[in-house]
């Protein structure tokens, strides 16, 4: 529990109310373990934000550290501070990806539209525009039609498979994958 | 989809994921005290240590080594890393450690000096290694450690370490210090070749693979 303060009507710090919540939490009170969660996922990820190259990996990080945190809870001691507890384990989930990033080399990754990509590998630059207008026109599709699309054009799954993951027929599957194909050739053209 | 459609499906997944988390919530038993869980590992490893000696029997001229300052040093510094190691190992199960961080510094600067001091010993007295053959030390040395070390290591899974690789240099050598000292009680051989590839060395290739693999081994 928190320590009482000399002037017990002084407000509680984030990290005490955070103290208060877990010590409340690991009674299962499931109340105050929302609050808990709820308050520390944004202070997780300002603070991993810096030290990581895009907002996405980030959230990647900052759910692996609430899961963290789910998993560990046993060994908090609510007489203790609660931030370096959460600090030790933000450190070591931000390690632990940054350590697959780099052997994934996801850094060496670009997108369509990056200069460096566009210089090595599109001859000619008059159509380098061309990469990204096919993400836009990809982002513009339903939901729907464009995770089929997707699935099917992109990452080669068949019809049967993207069918039995989404629950629909085939035949609506390849239908979609289809009408989505003639929509793109007419927004960017043959 | 546009940015803000973005932000509000992510917003969307990190509320799901606090739900799912709170939604599993029961009442958490708390992890022992890092105190107690050393209290434990002391006791049951100090146990079967006499057993094991008891079965395997003291060397001959024990009484004679007793009064030797050397040996008697060795016992103490090897003791001292040992259990050292066990409390921070202990520390570790926990993910700041409490702010024991330091503890680490302790086992870490007494094994320091025995390897220091052995060194020392090797240069003065001269190593002699003889041919390596399964010997009756080797299979005593592993008897010594296998329990220990599988027991410290399973008092480390009820814990969350943040630093698997220190959690596991710690085990081994908690374990190799109880075991060196184990070897030195039954076994009458002193010259540091003996010690080297037969007390030394199988539990710095064990200890190896295990600090290897550490991370896998402490995945949580």
């Amino acid at each position: 529990m928190v320590k009482p303060t000399k002037n017990s009507n002084a407000p509680l710090t984030a990290g005490q109310q955070w103290q208060e919540w877990a010590a409340a939490a690991q009674k299962g009170d499931k109340k105050s373990y929302n609050k808990l969660l709820t308050a520390i996922a944004p202070y997780i990820r300002n603070i991993v934000m810096p030290s990581l190259s895009h907002a996405d990996a980030a959230d990647d990080v900052m759910q692996e550290v609430l899961i963290s945190v789910h998993k560990s809870l046993n060994t908090y001691d609510p007489s203790k501070p609660f931030k370096p507890w959460l600090s030790a384990i933000i450190n070591f989930r931000r390690t632990d990806y940054l350590r697959k990033h780099y052997a994934k080399r996801d850094d060496q990754k670009t997108t369509l539209d990056h200069p460096e990509f566009i210089a090595q590998n599109v001859t000619n630059m008059g159509h380098a525009g061309e990469l990204k207008d096919i993400e836009n026109a990809l982002s513009d599709l339903p939901k729907k039609q464009r995770e089929i699309f997707q699935l099917i054009k992109i990452e080669g799954y068949t019809a049967e498979e993207v069918a039995e993951k989404m629950d629909m027929k085939v035949s609506a599957v390849k239908v979609s994958a289809h009408r989505t194909f003639k929509r793109l050739k007419g927004v960017l053209g043959e | 989809m546009s940015k803000k459609s973005d932000t509000t499906n992510k917003e969307t997944n990190i509320d799901d994921l606090i739900g799912g988390l709170c939604e599993d919530l029961s009442p958490i038993k708390r992890l022992w005290c890092p105190y107690r869980l050393f209290a434990l590992w002391s006791v049951v490893t100090l146990l079967y240590f006499c057993i094991v000696i008891f079965v395997i029997g003291l060397r001959h001229d024990l009484m004679e080594q007793l009064s030797n300052s050397t040996f008697i040093f060795e016992a103490i510094i090897a003791l001292s890393f040992a259990f050292s190691a066990a409390l921070t190992a202990s520390w570790l199960t926990i993910p700041d450690m409490r702010g024991k961080a330091w503890f680490k510094a302790v086992p870490m600067t007494l094994f320091g000096v025995f390897v220091l001091w052995n060194g020392i010993k090797g240069v003065i007295d001269g190593i002699d290694m003889p041919h390596f053959e399964w010997t009756h030390c080797v299979s005593y040395g592993l008897f010594m450690e296998a329990f220990p070390l599988a027991f410290i290591i399973f008092l480390a899974f009820f814990g969350k370490t943040t630093r698997p690789y220190w959690m596991m240099f710690m085990n081994i050598i908690s374990v190799a210090g109880i075991a060196w000292l184990g070897l030195r009680l039954t076994c009458p051989m002193d010259d540091m070749g003996h010690a080297f590839l037969y007390h030394f060395l199988p539990v710095t290739v064990i200890g190896g693979l295990l600090i290897a693999f550490a991370r896998r081994i402490f995945k949580w």
